[in-house]
């Protein structure tokens, strides 16, 4: 029953016929419409009154109902054509980053020789010697194409971080795939990706910028040592979190040498570093820590020394209708 | 002078690499593939690795990583012609790893040799 009265549908219904008996009955009650009771009165054979006066007070309440239903209708008709143009223009942009991306990686490695070798011979042939000439318009020719794949690569991705989101699973799969063959031997690596996590809100260069972060502290973590990393994305489930817009959590668990209590604190001030002068720039986890919080996201590290670190991280779901991309 | 094995799959990129390097006095050895480069890494000893991060079999990635967990210091140069063409962006992953320095291709002559000094000299130093 409380499902019925959550649906649009139901609840509409409902108010159309308390509505009705609630008009009805006082004027049924009071004799209000002396009238046409006498009218339906002269005409015995109707013997309708009653159902009379219900019939001429019924339009008004389902005319209500059935504009709101057609209201309703026309609106998700609406959003559901906006929406299979959306994806559609999403996969056609995706098709052409795929196509851009795989004619721009052959197109760097043709343009090498030219731009590579005509920058040599600019070095080995005097300004005065007319060959010179030559050689400057051949590499100014190849920079200029290089200029336009690189153009071109920025306007797919612009169109790719506007246009489509994408659900954390399927990049994530890759992302560990890879870190999977740069895990030292002597880390055990487990996965856990649940399938089908939504759009996070925000780019997926910023995702991928957070996990190798947070991959490449674990490991550092534990060098030398070895041990268990942890890398685990699934959905949300808690209803209290659910409530607060997040869909997606991504821990990140290490059973390396672990931060003292007292720098726990820090790790997400810029420049800390546990890392040797030289190693780490200390600007990871800051970095980490600004992208999940403009993205409106969560994030929590638990520690213990010699036991090993956890980072949470909560990611709140692409906004529909501001999209949440940014450049 | 320095002494650089360079991998890269790429016929025309690798002659490329090895005549600019070659400009400049270096010694070149060269590999086709990841496997040919760990094999020339486990004969001989170099002052720095040009690696081209293969993406069909993550070849430079493998290497990488390889030299990182058998802890070589050799400084490492990742290159890549497909930075930026895929969700993935592999010379920042090829940082991450351990690579001490990244190039989009194509480079400029001068841009490879003004790395290549900087990377050797930071070891020797």
């Amino acid at each position: 029953m409380k499902r019925m009265l959550k649906s649009a549908k139901w609840r509409d219904l409902l108010v159309a016929v308390i509505v009705t008996i609630l008009v009805w009955f006082p004027l049924v009650e009071l004799d209000a419409f002396e009238e046409v009771y006498q009218y339906s009165r002269s005409h015995e054979n109707w013997e309708l009154d009653e159902v009379l006066l219900l019939a001429l007070l019924m339009p008004g309440p389902l005319a209500w109902y059935a504009i709101r239903r057609a209201r309703e209708a026309a609106r998700l008709a609406r959003e559901s054509a906006k929406m299979a143009e959306d994806l559609a223009h999403a996969q056609k942009v995706d098709s052409l980053g795929t196509l851009a991306g795989g004619l721009a990686h052959e197109l760097n490695n043709q343009l090498q020789p030219v731009i590579g070798l005509s920058g040599l011979l600019q070095n080995q042939i005097p300004p005065e010697d007319p060959r010179r000439r030559q050689v400057d318009l051949i590499l100014s020719g190849a920079m200029r194409s290089r200029d336009a794949v690189e153009r071109v690569l920025n306007f797919v991705h612009r169109e790719q971080e506007a246009l489509v989101p994408i659900p954390m699973s399927t990049p994530m799969r890759t992302l560990m795939e890879l870190l999977e063959i740069g895990c030292p031997s002597s880390v055990r690596l487990a996965i856990e990706i649940d399938e089908a996590i939504p759009a996070p809100n925000m780019s997926w260069p910023d995702v991928e910028s957070i996990v190798m972060n947070l991959f490449s502290n674990a490991i550092s973590a534990m060098e030398g040592t070895g041990g268990k990393l942890l890398v685990r994305l699934e959905n949300v489930t808690d209803a209290a979190l659910l409530e607060q817009g997040y869909v997606a959590r991504l821990t990140v668990q290490d059973t390396g040498t672990g931060i003292a209590p007292g720098n726990l604190k820090k790790v997400f001030d810029p420049y800390y570093t546990s890392k040797d002068v030289g190693k780490g720039t200390g600007l990871g986890l800051w970095q980490v820590h600004r992208l999940v919080t403009d993205a409106g996201g969560s994030l929590e590290v638990e520690s213990q020394l010699n036991q090993g670190t956890t980072f949470t991280l909560l990611f709140p779901a692409e906004t529909p209708g501001t999209n949440g991309f940014k450049d | 002078m320095a002494r650089i094995l360079l991998i890269e799959d790429n016929d025309s990129v690798r002659e490329t690499f090895e005549l600019i390097l070659q400009s400049a006095a270096h010694e070149v050895v060269s590999a086709r593939t990841g496997i040919e480069g760990q094999a020339a890494l486990d004969r001989e000893v170099f002052d720095l690795v040009i690696t081209d991060i293969v993406m069909p079999d993550r070849d430079g990635v493998e290497v990488i990583s390889s030299l990182r967990k058998r802890k070589l210091s050799v400084p490492i140069l990742a290159v890549s012609g497909g930075s930026r063409t895929s969700a993935i962006d592999y010379l920042e992953m090829a940082r991450i790893l351990g690579a001490d320095a990244t190039l989009a291709k194509p480079v400029m002559a001068q841009d490879l040799l003004d790395c290549v000094d900087r990377l050797v000299a930071s070891r020797a130093g």
